[in-house]
C-alpha cells in the first residue's frame, strides 16, 4: 500500500505529540490536532500568527534562537525540559506544584521553495518529572526520619545525639571515658568546584571507607555535616583518640585519587574528651572539639589538635 | 601542512568570538548565571599533534557533543568538555541533587550538556557561514562520554575523506567565577578546509 499525502496528514495531525510548522517569517502554516487539544487554540486561529502573537506570556528568547539557528544553518535544536521545563505554556493541573506541562521540545528544519521551515516537535514530560519530584521528596523524606545518611550511609546527626546521650549516661555508671574526634576534610568546597559534586560525592564516600576500615567495631562514626565527620570513641583516653585521629589523617594524606587530577586529600581533627571526674553534656562536648577542630585549621591544616 | 596566517586566526577568532556571545547570551538565561565565553585561539592542525597535545589526559573521560555538517563544508563539529567540568555547567539548574540517584542525575546533566553543545556549535558554525556566505545544514546533535582516543577514533570512522588537519577552536567558558575550558574540533574534508579558508581570504580582502 502507498502512503499518499493524506495518510501521511492524518499521521500527523494524530501523533500524541505537539506538531507545528513555521514559515521563514515564524507564522504558523500547520498545527496539529495534539496541538489543538491541549492549548485549545484551533487550528484556523493558529495559521498565520507567530507563536509570540498566540502566547504573549510565553519566555520567547530561546525558542526564537532556536528557529533562527533553522533558518541560518539548518540545524535541529534541541530545547531540553531539564534547562528550560517547558517552551509553550501549556497549564497543567494534574499534579501539585506543576502548574505547566513539562516538554521536551526539538527543533527541526523542512526543507521549502520558500527557504527552510521550522518543525516543532513538543513531547510531554510532565510524568516524568513528577515521578523524578516524588522519588526526590521521598528520598528527602526517608533521610530525615532515618537515622542513616543518604550518600554515605553511616550514621547522621538526628542519631548522634540519641547516641551521644545514652552512651553518656552509660559513661557515667561504668566511670569510664569517652573521646570525641570531629574531622574535616581540607579544601574540600575547592574540589567541589573543581571536579563536580558527583566528585565531592566520590571523595566523601572514600573517607568514610577509610574510616570504616580503621575504627574498632566499639567506635560510631558520624556524618555531622557537608564535610564534617565525628568518631565518637568509648573506654578511650585523649591520647589513644589522638593516636587513632592521625593514624586515619596519615593514611587519608597517602591515598591517591586517580580520577581526580591534581586533588591532594588532607584532612584536620579536632579532640575532646568526656570523663567522669569531668562530665559535659553532649552538645559541650561536641563543641569542645568543633573548637580543637577550629584550632587545627588555624594551624595550617592537615593536623590533629587536642 | 598548511596553517592559518595570523590574519586568518584574527578574523577567525572575531567572527567565532560573536557566535560564541551568542550563545552565551542564551546559555545565561537558560543557566540562570551569567555566562562569558570567549575564544582565545584557534589553530589549523595535524590531526595526531593535536591528540598529542591538548588541554585533556590521555585517560580521563571527555563529554562531548557532535553534530555532522553537510552542503557547502563536508565533516563534523565536535565540541568536548572534561566530564568533571561538563557537571560544574549545570550545577546552577540542577543544582546539588543529592536526592536523585546516580542514574537520574547524570540523564539530567547529559540532556542539559546536550543543549549547551547544541547551542554553542550552531552559535559558532552559523557566524562563520554568514561571514564567509556559505551554506550548511547541521544534523540532529548527539552526546557521548569517551577518552580523546576514542572520540577521534568513533568520529573518523563516520566522516568520509577526512582531512588529516582539523580546525580546532579553544573554549573558555566561564559562569560564577569558574573557567570552563572546552575544545570544538572541526573535522572536514580537504576540499572544505580550503572551501572555509578560500571564503576567509575573500573576507579578508574586502
Amino acid at each position: 500500500m502507498i502512503i499518499n499525502d493524506f495518510l501521511y496528514e492524518e499521521i500527523f495531525q494524530y501523533l500524541p505529540l505537539g506538531l507545528f510548522v513555521l514559515d521563514s517569517k515564524c507564522n504558523v502554516i500547520f498545527w496539529n490536532e495534539w496541538m489543538v487539544e491541549k492549548t485549545k487554540i484551533k487550528k484556523e486561529h493558529a495559521i498565520g500568527k507567530t507563536i509570540g502573537n498566540l502566547f504573549p506570556s510565553m519566555k520567547h528568547e530561546r525558542f526564537n534562537n532556536a528557529v533562527e539557528q533553522i533558518q541560518t544553518v539548518a540545524s535541529p535544536q534541541v530545547l531540553s525540559q531539564t534547562l528550560n521545563h517547558y517552551i509553550i505554556p501549556i497549564p497543567s493541573n494534574i499534579y501539585e506544584k506543576i502548574d505547566y506541562m513539562q516538554q521536551h521540545v526539538e527543533v527541526f528544519p523542512l526543507k521549502s521553495k520558500l527557504g527552510w521551515l521550522a518543525l516543532v516537535v513538543i513531547q510531554d514530560v510532565t510524568d516524568n518529572v513528577h515521578q523524578k519530584n516524588t522519588m526526590m521528596q521521598m528520598a528527602s523524606k526517608l533521610e530525615e526520619e532515618s537515622y542513616h545518611d543518604a550518600l554515605t550511609a553511616i550514621y547522621n546527626r538526628r542519631f548522634l545525639w540519641e547516641y551521644l546521650e545514652q552512651q553518656i549516661a552509660q559513661a557515667k555508671r561504668g566511670n569510664y571515658s569517652i573521646c570525641c574526634c570531629m574531622f574535616d576534610l581540607d579544601y574540600f568546597k575547592k574540589a567541589n568546584d573543581d571536579f563536580g559534586h558527583s566528585a565531592g560525592d566520590q571523595i566523601l564516600t572514600s573517607f568514610v571507607n577509610l574510616i570504616n576500615g580503621t575504627v574498632r567495631s566499639s567506635d560510631v562514626f558520624v556524618r555531622y555535616g557537608g564535610e564534617e565527620f565525628l568518631l565518637i570513641m568509648p573506654h578511650t583516653d585523649i591520647t589513644d583518640g589522638s593516636k587513632l585521629a592521625n593514624k586515619i589523617r596519615v593514611l587519608w594524606e597517602e591515598k591517591i585519587h586517580a580520577n581526580f587530577i591534581g586533588y591532594k586529600s588532607t584532612c584536620s581533627a579536632g579532640l575532646s574528651l568526656w570523663k567522669p571526674k569531668n562530665p559535659v553534656s553532649s552538645q559541650e562536648l561536641v563543641d569542645l572539639a568543633d573548637k580543637a577542630l577550629y584550632k587545627a585549621k588555624e594551624k595550617g591544616r592537615n593536623c590533629v589538635v587536642f | 601542512m598548511i596553517s592559518l596566517t595570523t590574519i586568518q586566526e584574527d578574523a577567525l577568532i572575531e567572527i567565532c568570538n560573536v557566535g560564541m556571545s551568542k550563545a552565551a547570551k542564551q546559555l545565561s538565561i537558560l543557566l540562570n548565571s551569567h555566562i562569558n565565553i570567549h575564544i582565545p585561539k584557534i589553530s589549523l592542525l595535524d590531526m595526531q599533534h593535536f591528540i598529542q597535545n591538548n588541554i585533556f589526559s590521555s585517560i580521563e573521560t571527555l563529554s562531548y557533543v557532535y553534530q555532522t555538517i553537510s552542503e557547502d563544508l563536508l565533516g563534523r563539529a565536535i565540541l568536548m568538555f572534561h566530564r568533571a567540568q561538563a557537571t560544574l555547567l549545570t550545577q546552577s539548574v540542577i543544582g546539588i541533587t543529592p536526592k536523585l540517584t546516580e542514574k537520574e542525575a547524570k540523564a539530567c546533566e547529559q540532556e542539559a550538556v546536550l543543549e549547551i553543545g547544541n547551542i554553542m556549535i550552531t552559535s559558532c558554525m552559523s557566524a562563520i557561514v554568514n561571514m564567509i556566505s556559505l551554506h550548511i545544514k547541521l544534523d540532529t546533535p548527539h552526546y557521548n562520554e569517551h577518552r580523546l582516543i576514542e572520540v577521534i577514533e568513533s568520529q573518523v570512522k563516520d566522516v568520509e575523506k577526512y582531512s588529516q588537519e582539523i580546525i580546532l577552536i579553544e573554549t573558555r567558558l566561564e559562569s560564577a567565577g569558574k573557567f570552563i575550558s572546552g575544545s570544538l574540533l572541526l573535522m572536514l574534508t580537504k576540499s572544505s578546509i580550503d572551501n572555509l579558508l578560500s571564503g576567509i581570504n575573500n573576507l579578508l580582502k574586502v
